[in-house]
């Protein structure tokens, strides 16, 4: 499981977070943004095609050293999420993550990843 | 000794040349021609011993460089071609020099002609994408960023990368490692692994004397970091305000479960990687020599794709037991790498 992303609650009219793992780097990269102005993020939102599963994808079906991307939306409401390889990431999904990753902020990764322990 | 790269026209021209003037490379031209239709091109070392010319042919790279022009879309326009000139476009030439210099590492330390053994073209595509700051393995070709200029710059600036991604091919092609958990971090590994073989061999470092580290030189001058990993000590490659810290193990007491990278392949490869370095720190020299040969050996065995850690180390000792012994220097510095990460050999008794 991936944490919530951090808000002000429902008076936060945007929170979305973007995180892209893997890459040659390995280098796990967090985008965050919030607004209490909407700011025409939702139908930059509800134009990606969310589906009741998150992970989209199986392994094998993306080649070595590609990214993956997990998108995170607790508002605009509904909340939902989409984790997603590279070559995915087109048009809608592309417009989205571009939009957050030139207006939100950088997040300091945690290690390790967020929501995941060491096994014991 | 002259050593030069034999681009097809000159192996047809010598191979109707003078048949009694240079018998021999006449002869092996004609041969080479006949023998690997396929082949683009082959390595002659001519010498002369008395008054005799001795020619010998050998494997050599047939690559080709295209250029995406900051687009997504490959394989984009080709710009260098083997025996070609350099194009005087920096990620181009480094591209073209490091698929040479993997070539190499391949062919003279293990035998192996190109990426499946059978002299395949190697392809390269650079300046992919705007301010792409990654470098992969598409299954056909490797691909290059420019870096976003701000914590990456160009991938092709390390060799130990043009390395991995090669390497990737290598696996693709042998034993089909699947990209997910233990088997992924162990496909991942490999790649680490003959990428960093690449940069010593190139450099004709020992193991002692070598860095170990991937992606040297990568990082922007704003980055707090000397490079994407550390086989001899993962978890110490960077440590920067935006990036934060390399969280690699270097320890199955530390192995992190995830769903991301899938199956966090980039970061628990840090184990085996060091399992590797250990290996091969202990074995003294150069480490292509003997414990690049047994991690070769093994890669191109009868291993399963979905092959976890225990597994892959019971093959190591398996592999430098039947090249080297079972009671020998090299099978004992195997076990002893594996048994400093944690890693219990699967059914080949415990590490010692």
């Amino acid at each position: 499981m991936v944490a919530v992303p951090h808000g002000d609650g429902p008076t936060a009219a945007v929170v979305i977070r973007v995180t892209r793992s893997g890459g040659v780097a390995g280098i796990r990269r967090t985008w965050s943004v919030e607004s209490a102005e909407s700011d025409g993020w939702a139908p930059l939102v509800d134009g990606c095609p969310w589906s009741d599963e998150p992970k989209s994808y199986e392994p094998e079906s993306h080649g070595p050293d590609r990214f993956v991307w997990f998108i995170e939306v607790r508002a605009p409401e509904p909340a939902r999420a989409a984790q997603l390889p590279d070559a995915a990431v087109q048009g809608p999904w592309r417009r989205l993550v571009d939009r957050v990753r030139e207006q939100g902020d950088a997040v300091r990764p945690t290690v390790p990843p967020i929501g995941e322990v060491a096994d014991e | 000794m002259a050593r030069s790269i034999v681009p097809p026209y000159l192996l047809a021209r010598l191979a109707t040349a003078d048949s009694e003037r240079f018998p021999t490379a006449t002869a092996a031209a004609r041969r080479t021609l006949r023998m690997d239709a396929p082949r683009r091109s082959a390595r002659l070392t001519l010498s002369i011993e008395g008054d005799a010319l001795v020619a010998e042919l050998s494997d050599a790279p047939d690559r080709e460089i295209s250029d995406a022009e900051q687009r997504e879309t490959l394989p984009g326009r080709v710009v260098r071609r083997e025996g070609g000139e350099p194009t005087g476009d920096v990620a181009a030439d480094e591209a073209y020099d490091g698929l040479g210099a993997t070539f190499d590492l391949f062919s003279e330390a293990f035998g192996r002609n190109s990426i499946d053994g059978a002299g395949l073209p190697l392809r390269a595509t650079v300046h992919y994408g705007r301010l792409y700051d990654n470098a992969f393995w598409d299954g056909e070709r490797m691909v290059f960023g420019d870096g976003d200029g701000e914590v990456f710059d160009r991938f092709t600036r390390s060799l130990s990368v043009i390395g991995h991604e090669l390497a990737h091919g290598v696996t693709q092609y042998s034993a089909g490692l699947v990209y997910e958990g233990q088997s992924g971090a162990l496909n991942e590994s490999i790649s680490d692994v003959f990428g960093a073989l690449v940069e010593q061999h190139a450099r004709g470092e020992s193991a002692a004397d070598a860095s170990w580290l991937i992606g040297e030189g990568l990082f922007t001058e704003a980055v707090q970091g000397r490079a994407l990993r550390s086989m001899r000590h993962p978890g110490t490659g960077y440590d920067d305000d935006v990036l934060g810290r390399d969280p690699q193990p270097a320890h199955m007491d530390d192995y992190i479960t995830t769903d991301e990278d899938d199956g966090g392949v980039h970061l628990n490869s840090g184990i085996p990687n060091r399992a590797f370095a250990l290996t091969a720190e202990a074995i003294g020299g150069r480490a292509w020599e003997r414990a690049g040969l047994i991690w070769y050996d093994t890669l191109t065995g009868a291993l399963n794709p979905r092959v976890d850690f225990a597994g892959f180390a019971a093959a190591t000792v398996r592999a430098a037991s039947e090249r080297y012994g079972e009671v020998s220097a090299e099978a004992d510095a195997v076990r002893g790498g594996w048994s400093a990460v944690g890693v219990t050999i699967d059914g080949g008794g415990s590490a010692r």
